[in-house]
């Protein structure tokens, strides 16, 4: 593992270990984690069209962000994977020329969602303290429960 | 290339690109899915020899694949906007003529 993974890894543990009372949050890390973990493995065996692969892994997670997402805050996640997907696809049609920018990109979006994930646990625990001490819905209370709010639309495979 | 490797390649080359598309433009249910997901998989096998020769590929495995995918790709959305140019068309002469007038 290089400097870079390492620091994924750190970061992917610090946000599960927020997300402790989210099991929501955890599951993301975990899919996110076997899809680096599984394009990876396929870059280093050396097998060829890895940025393709690595987009259909981020679109096979995207997707089931995108099937059992509940709240806006998975919304946010769909999105990030998205764009990952979207990243792999502008380097195997030859729109990202350079590798370095092509991993910076992906590295972006893996911290992007890490983000997402702790920051959403973060802000619910600072949420329950505020309640305590300040019942009214200030802009950070109304912006936590937001985040909280059930997803917009459902999945097409909920629609009746 | 064979006839039937040609089939099975871009077959599963428009199966990618449906799936990509699913991605980035979700259907709104379960018969959008279904019209969206054949409509772009069987463009995705008929339009594939022309993407491909667009683009000036060799005719292997993975040309025919790739052009599968981007013309599968590529069906999804022109077909959502065939649908609501049908729909718009459709609301415009049901609001020129009601029915029972």
């Amino acid at each position: 593992m290089d400097g870079w993974q390492i620091a994924l890894a750190i970061g992917a543990a610090i946000a599960a270990a927020l997300s402790w009372r989210e099991p929501r949050g955890i599951a993301w890390i975990i899919a996110g984690a076997a899809s680096f973990i599984a394009t990876d493995s396929y870059e280093a065996a050396g097998w060829p069209y890895h940025a393709i692969v690595t987009g259909f892994f981020d679109a096979g997670v995207c997707l089931l962000i995108y099937f059992f997402a509940a709240y806006r805050w998975e919304m946010w996640l769909y999105r990030i994977f998205q764009t990952s997907v979207f990243v792999s696809l502008l380097r195997a049609s030859g729109f990202i020329d350079s590798h370095y920018a092509y991993i910076v990109a992906l590295e972006v979006c893996n911290w992007a969602a890490l983000l997402v994930i702790g920051g959403t646990a973060i802000g619910e625990r600072v949420d329950a303290r505020m309640a305590l001490h300040r019942p009214a819905r200030g802009r950070f209370r109304r912006a936590v429960a937001t985040l909280r709010q059930a997803r917009r639309s459902p999945p097409f495979t909920k629609v009746p | 290339m064979d006839p039937v490797g040609a089939l099975i390649s871009k077959l599963l080359g428009a199966l990618g690109g449906a799936f990509l598309a699913l991605v980035f433009i979700p259907p709104q249910g379960w018969r959008e899915f279904l019209s969206r997901g054949s409509g772009s998989i069987v463009a995705g096998i008929i339009f594939a020899p022309v993407v491909k020769s667009y683009l000036g590929w060799a005719t292997d495995v993975e040309s025919m694949m790739a052009a599968g995918a981007i013309a599968a790709f590529a069906a999804w959305p022109v077909m959502g906007i065939m649908t609501a140019l049908a729909r718009s068309r459709e609301r415009k002469a049901r609001e020129a003529d009601p029915p029972g007038e």
